[in-house]
């Protein structure tokens, strides 16, 4: 009989205890699972959020203001930039050639508890939300004329002739997608008033394609009561595990028609003047191409100026991330690992509560020829199996919780998060880095914590006078 | 087979003076002989087991068995000597508790350093008439049942010698011959020297040799 086997059987037969140690084991290991999923699953989503460009331009004022109020649609935009500046990023504008997709992005407008996000087409069609990972429309299409154009639906003509139009190289531009209309100021055509909405707008308002819905005026919920005028929905976004599942997105041409969006407040009916035209940021994917340092080269420029500032997102959102969301899951993770010691404690103390009974057993393997390393090997082992087995229910219980908790986190905080995700860290190895995920760290930790803890138990295990347990057993 | 050779052993005391226990000039147990160890409570007989059994070292003496002088042996040694050569019987048959009946013959044969041989371990259950009693607990079997596991177990390794400490002292009178017969007959069998310590003449009247610890022990004798 193996020694495994004899551990084994010492723990069966301590059934109730046994069950209990393990129990409480589980919990500290769940708790340390769900936490780190979780802290993985918000980091990961925080980061995804401002996956698909580099840099976002905006206002003067707080650059973390403009990286939450841009990616995370969380507090007021600052201020809006001058639309001329938005045409410095376009074809013969001064950060052409460092610019692949520069994409208008206008707030201030909400729809219930989403906000209301005017932009070109260009959005959804050249920048992705993650690395390699396009925009997906679970049903319909992008909102814009080149869009209803291939959906075969006919729009008026006379208005709509983006998908004639090259474009070059790849640069946005209203230009692009609603050219010339700027000089027409006459009724706006159909697709102006066009929207596409995130994955969990769809699902928690009901609103699908061929819906409208009527922005209100204001970021916050229910903005300050008045209705605009009606987009239809053309498109429903596929979950993208980004706060722009939370988001509706509305052609800027129609966005700018809007009431209060024009510089000078007045209405118009067709598409706005450019004099008249602001927009809140502007999403940057750099083009490495003409220069490696680009970025540098356009961020600098732009931030010893007086008009607007360029931040690079990631950059906060890690900076953010290490600042608040860091620490605090450090703290959920030094309670849920204290947990787990006091576990481990309590295997300690069930080992040692049972030793009187354990010094009778011991000494009669020991007379049955065990050596003293042998009982030392039993009760370690023991501790280990009980470690374990404690560990191994955690690992489940805790992606159990996660995988039930998973739909009302989306549901609240945009946040996806399933059973199957294994939140993995970085380790430097020989000269790449090694991506492991954290639980298979975890485990030789507990294994490590159960030889330290059976050790105690297993020493007296080891003492143990034999010839004295014999006799006061006889 | 067994030589035990001016042993001695004392135990300290409290204040640090030494207790003397046992000193044997010699006594000895040929293969397959059988031998009744008689002596009173507080004789030593307890501990010249755990001496020939190698759990307790003497202070002075030697213990020869089948040639090798187990007090020359490191503990590991003795541990492993325990294992391969000596078969032990409680009084209190010390079985453990969570272990099958078969679980506990097979754990005799868990520290010898071999294969746990199952076959053995089945055929010596059914050889004491637990045949059919292989999964049953300690719990679930009567005392006689429980001595008849603990000599299976006790036997299991083809022991040269077989110690039996008061084997018949917790069994009611009826199983009491039982077991002693099974113990006698399995060590013919086998050939093991058996050393049966008891205070019961009805015990010790059926060997023929039988030998006064109080005569073998000179510090029992003073």
């Amino acid at each position: 009989m193996s020694l495994w086997k004899i551990a084994l059987r010492s723990i069966q037969q301590r059934g109730l205890g046994s069950t209990l140690t393990i129990l409480s084991m589980a919990l500290g290991v769940a708790l340390i699972v769900a936490v780190l999923m979780a802290y993985s699953a918000v980091s990961h989503t925080f980061r995804r959020g401002a996956g698909g460009y580099e840099m976002i331009v905006g206002a003067k004022g707080g650059a973390a203001q403009l990286v939450l109020n841009t990616v995370y649609h969380f507090d007021r935009p600052i201020e809006n930039i001058p639309w001329t500046f938005y045409k410095e990023f376009q074809p013969g504008g001064r950060y052409a050639p460092y610019v692949e997709t520069a994409v208008p992005y206008c707030l201030g407008d909400s729809f219930e508890s989403y906000r209301v996000v005017g932009t070109t087409p260009a959005m959804f069609d050249r920048l992705e939300y993650g690395a390699g990972k396009k925009y997906q429309f679970a049903a319909g299409r992008n909102f814009g004329a080149e869009a209803a154009h291939a959906a075969g639906e006919e729009h008026d003509h006379d208005h709509d002739h983006a998908h004639e139009k090259p474009r070059q190289p790849t640069m946005v531009s209203p230009d692009d997608d609603e050219e010339e209309e700027h000089h027409h100021d006459h009724a706006a055509p159909p697709h102006f008033m066009e929207a596409v909405i995130g994955s969990i707008v769809a699902r928690t308002t009901g609103l699908g394609v061929g819906d409208t819905f009527e922005p209100t005026h204001g970021v916050t919920e229910g903005g300050d009561g008045h209705k605009h005028e009606p987009f239809k929905i053309v498109g429903v976004l596929a979950p993208t595990g980004t706060p722009n599942d939370q988001a509706l997105f509305v052609n800027m041409e129609g966005f700018f028609l809007l009431d209060g969006h024009s510089k000078s407040g007045e209405h118009h009916h067709g598409p706005l003047p450019e004099e008249e035209r602001e927009v809140t940021a502007i999403l940057v994917r750099v083009n490495y191409a003409n220069s490696p340092t680009a970025a540098m080269t356009v961020s600098k420029d732009i931030n010893e100026g007086s008009v607007a500032q360029a931040v690079f997102p990631l950059q906060i959102i890690s900076g953010l991330m290490d600042r608040f969301i860091g620490p605090i899951a450090t703290i959920l993770l030094v309670i849920a690992v204290l947990i787990v010691v006091v576990a481990a404690v309590s295997i300690v103390v069930g080992i040692y509560n049972s030793m009187n009974e354990r010094r009778r057993e011991i000494a009669i393997m020991r007379s049955l020829g065990a050596s003293r390393g042998s009982v030392l090997s039993v009760v370690m082992l023991e501790s280990l199996l009980l470690a374990l087995c404690g560990g191994v229910a955690g690992f489940v219980l805790g992606h159990l919780l996660i995988g039930l908790a998973g739909p009302y986190i989306l549901a609240r905080t945009g946040v996806e998060i399933g059973a199957f995700q294994f939140p993995t860290m970085e380790i430097p190895f020989m000269e790449g880095v090694l991506v492991v995920p954290i639980e298979l760290v975890l485990l030789p930790g507990l294994v490590l914590l159960a030889g330290v803890v059976g050790y105690f138990p297993a020493r007296a295990a080891y003492k143990t006078d034999v010839s004295r347990a014999l006799s006061n057993s006889a | 087979m067994l030589l035990v050779e001016n042993v001695q052993k004392s135990f300290r005391l409290p204040d640090g003076e030494p207790l003397p226990i046992l000193n044997v000039p010699r006594f000895e147990v040929a293969a397959g002989e059988q031998l009744a160890l008689v002596g009173g409570s507080g004789s030593g007989k307890t501990t010249l087991l755990h001496i020939i059994a190698g759990i307790s070292r003497p202070d002075a003496g030697r213990v020869q068995i089948n040639g090798t002088d187990i007090t020359q042996l490191n503990e590991v040694g003795r541990d492993m000597f325990r294992a391969n050569n000596i078969g032990y019987v409680f009084q209190t048959f010390n079985l453990l508790a969570g272990f099958s009946a078969l679980e506990n013959v097979l754990l005799g044969m868990s520290f010898c350093g071999r294969k746990p041989d199952e076959a053995r371990a089945k055929h010596l259950l059914e050889r004491v008439g637990l045949g059919k009693r292989f999964d049953h607990k300690p719990a679930m079997l009567s005392v006689g049942e429980q001595q008849r596991t603990a000599v299976a177990r006790a036997l299991v390794n083809r022991p040269k010698v077989m110690l039996a400490d008061e084997p018949t002292a917790s069994i009611d009178s009826r199983h009491q011959q039982q077991v002693l017969d099974l113990v006698r007959d399995t060590c013919r069998e086998e050939s093991v020297a058996l050393v049966v310590v008891t205070h019961a003449p009805e015990v010790s009247a059926q060997f023929t040799r039988v030998e006064r610890l109080e005569e073998i022990n000179k510090v029992a004798s003073s």
